[in-house]
């Protein structure tokens, strides 16, 4: 078992897709795993703490070379693993094949791109359907999406999740009791999960987010939800940063940006989080692998240039 | 004469168009935009990502409200004994408008469907002229002519194609064929003997065009029209803000397919683009970028465009909007009797209020 298993993970580690029985196989195995785990994950220290991937294969390989490989190194993913980049099949496959590998060495947590509905308008489906000539890995793939974690926290201490935090939501506990087995809801708690973003100019606490979903949270709701559950940092992804990290509200939340050049346009730097056994916190940046930059640019056709108005 | 890598460049450049047009038309089947003209010159149309379909919405929908408001204002001097002989007042009633005749210039007009679609609802002007390299004009007289949703529009039973079929000729829209790198010596005369008027209050339309000519060339053009119209108005739309990381990225992956863009090193910033017109003699000039007008956009409208489709692109979206911006400028003659100018300055700053 664990050499087909490390088999196709060296077949995906050359950014090349596995059988569609294959894929189907996997999310068998990855489905037992993830039932079990929680709404908010346990993870211990020392982990390396990531932000958006998206599709954007060549420059995951460049991550695990900055960051060390899994197993080696302990990851949390936070989220969107698929859609834009060219190669969400390859990127989501691959670290659901480890996650299966080594489930305590690897932590996938939801983000807003794992659902059915935003995946067929930002390309993964559309990627699906292309490499295995169905929907069907598309199929398998949304129903693992409705088994991922919708949060972790690092040693009690670091909440993590994709987007931020949500009005129905005050204690940790309370995310506990959703009911997260279902694709992502247009409102409620486990929609602003996935969603929401901070907002430093806020003076009010809630707004309306401009993607439509999900809320924009001020420091004055993001500190006394830190205090009263104990915590000291949240890091969260879902946002570009330029510079690949953002911290905020004094430091205690942070955006980690993890997919470089975004969509092979945007020119960004990309980072990743380092949490040590005391939790003490290191940011590492990185760029886009030639590669990533180099076949978006040489291969406008098979791969679809970048956009731009012209 | 054009050397060889130059006449590859320029065949780059037109296919911009094919790219800009299917882009339009991905924003017109999703309900952001409405044209019943721009099908026409798809063949093969295909759904673009939401910010770009947003980005199309947006460059459209600024330029389609400028034009409009250069088609309906107008201006009345007051004679009432309250008002001071040189009072203006503006208005935007279809028999104020009558009175003035106007024309509209459209540079490296592509397959945009402007004409058709304001008159279509009504608004025209005196003259409605296109320009573009004659390989763009061929392919669009060829789709005007044969449909008769175009002609019908134009309705002018005395059309005529002209020039191998590279021109069209009607009583109110000409579509002319020519390099506006050879402005001054060639276009000024081809408009001039379709029945241009520089006399007439005139808006002068860029959509991504002057940034893929040399500034030497694009300047001459704005000298020409700054220095010969009695009344001007001229509206251009392209990228700025090449230096930063977005920026310097846009370049390198239009260079990777073979799109240079000459003009945004000597246009780079909203104040180098107000500059291009006030350094040469205009009035007023203004650059916002797409950010800018997106804001603008009322409450309604916004809700309208954000109902289309699922839009969670909105910090790629802020980058993408800061590196694309409208300038627009006016001029009118000092030589002309100084109430009747200051009505002209009026009508044109009227078009271009956000």
């Amino acid at each position: 078992m664990g050499s087909d298993l490390d088999r196709q993970i060296q077949t995906l580690l050359q950014c090349k897709i596995i059988t569609e029985a294959e894929v189907k196989d996997l999310c068998l195995k990855a489905r037992e795993i993830l039932v079990e785990e929680s709404n908010v994950q346990r993870v211990d220290a020392p982990v390396t703490v990531c932000g958006d991937i998206h599709g954007q294969f060549h420059d995951l390989k460049e991550l695990f070379k900055v960051g060390g490989e899994c197993p080696k190194t302990n990851y949390l993913f936070m989220g969107d693993f698929v859609d834009r980049g060219h190669h969400s099949v390859e990127t989501f496959l691959l670290l659901l094949a480890l996650k299966v590998r080594y489930p305590d060495r690897i932590t996938l947590i939801r983000g807003n791109h794992e659902s059915r509905q935003i995946t067929k308008v930002y390309g993964f489906y559309d990627e699906c359907f292309q490499k295995f000539g169905s929907a069907n890995v598309w199929r398998y793939c949304c129903e693992i999406f409705d088994y991922l974690s919708l949060s972790a926290i690092i040693d009690d201490r670091i909440f993590c999740v994709h987007g931020g935090l949500s009005p129905s939501i005050n204690t940790i506990d309370q995310i506990r009791t959703i009911d997260r087995m279902q694709e992502v809801p247009h409102n409620g708690a486990m929609c602003d999960l996935l969603w929401s973003d901070p907002d430093p100019d806020s003076c009010t606490g809630w707004g309306l987010s401009p993607r439509g979903a999900g809320f924009l949270f001020g420091e004055s709701v993001a500190k006394p939800f830190l205090h009263n559950n104990g915590l000291e940092l949240i890091a969260r992804a879902h946002q570009l940063v330029m510079e690949g990290y953002k911290l905020m509200f004094d430091e205690q939340v942070v955006t980690v940006w993890s997919a470089p050049n975004y969509c092979y346009r945007c020119g960004n730097v990309a980072a990743i989080l380092e949490v040590d056994s005391n939790l003490n916190r290191e940011y590492t940046i990185f760029k886009d692998s030639d590669r990533s930059s180099m076949n978006s640019r040489m291969n406008p056709q098979r791969e679809g240039p970048p956009d731009y108005f012209l | 004469m054009h050397d060889e890598p130059q006449v590859a460049r320029d065949d780059v450049i037109k296919g911009t168009d094919d790219d800009a047009i299917i882009s339009k038309l991905s924003a017109v089947n999703l309900g952001y935009l409405d044209d019943p003209f721009v099908k026409h010159f798809v063949k093969r149309p295909s759904r673009r990502p939401p910010l770009i379909n947003r980005g199309s919405y947006l460059r459209t929908r600024s330029l389609d409200t400028f034009t409009e408001q250069f088609i309906k204002t107008s201006v009345i001097t007051q004679s009432a004994s309250t008002h001071s002989p040189t009072t203006t007042a503006t208005t935007t009633t279809p028999a104020a408008v009558a009175g003035i005749k106007k024309q509209i210039v459209s540079l490296g007009c592509g397959s945009d469907t402007r004409y058709f679609k304001f008159k279509a609802n009504g608004l025209s002007v005196h003259k409605y002229f296109e320009i573009d390299f004659p390989e763009s004009t061929a392919k669009k007289a060829a789709v005007i002519k044969k449909n008769k949703a175009f002609t019908d529009i134009i309705g002018d039973p005395d059309l005529k194609l002209g020039l191998g079929g590279t021109e069209i000729y009607s009583k109110d829209y000409c579509l002319l064929s020519g390099d506006l790198r050879e402005f001054t010596e060639s276009i000024v005369p081809k408009l001039k003997a379709q029945g241009f008027d520089t006399s007439l209050p005139t808006l002068f339309l860029s959509e991504c065009v002057l940034i893929y000519i040399q500034p030497g060339d694009s300047d001459a053009i704005v000298n020409w029209v700054g220095t010969n119209m009695d009344a001007s108005l001229f509206v251009v739309y392209e990228q700025i803000n090449p230096a930063d990381a977005f920026g310097a990225m846009m370049l390198r992956n239009l260079r990777a397919r073979q799109i240079e863009l000459p003009g945004i090193h000597a246009y780079p910033s909203l104040k180098s683009q107000e500059e291009r017109f006030t350094s040469r003699g205009w009035q007023a000039a203004q650059a916002v970028n797409m950010n800018r007008l997106h804001e603008s956009l009322s409450e309604q409208e916004m809700k309208r465009i954000s109902s289309l489709e699922i839009f969670d692109e909105v910090e790629e979206w802020q980058l993408l909007a800061d590196h694309y911006c409208v300038a627009w400028a006016y001029q009118a003659k000092p030589q002309q009797s100084e109430p009747h100018r200051a009505q002209l300055i009026h009508l044109l700053a009227n078009a271009v209020t956000l």
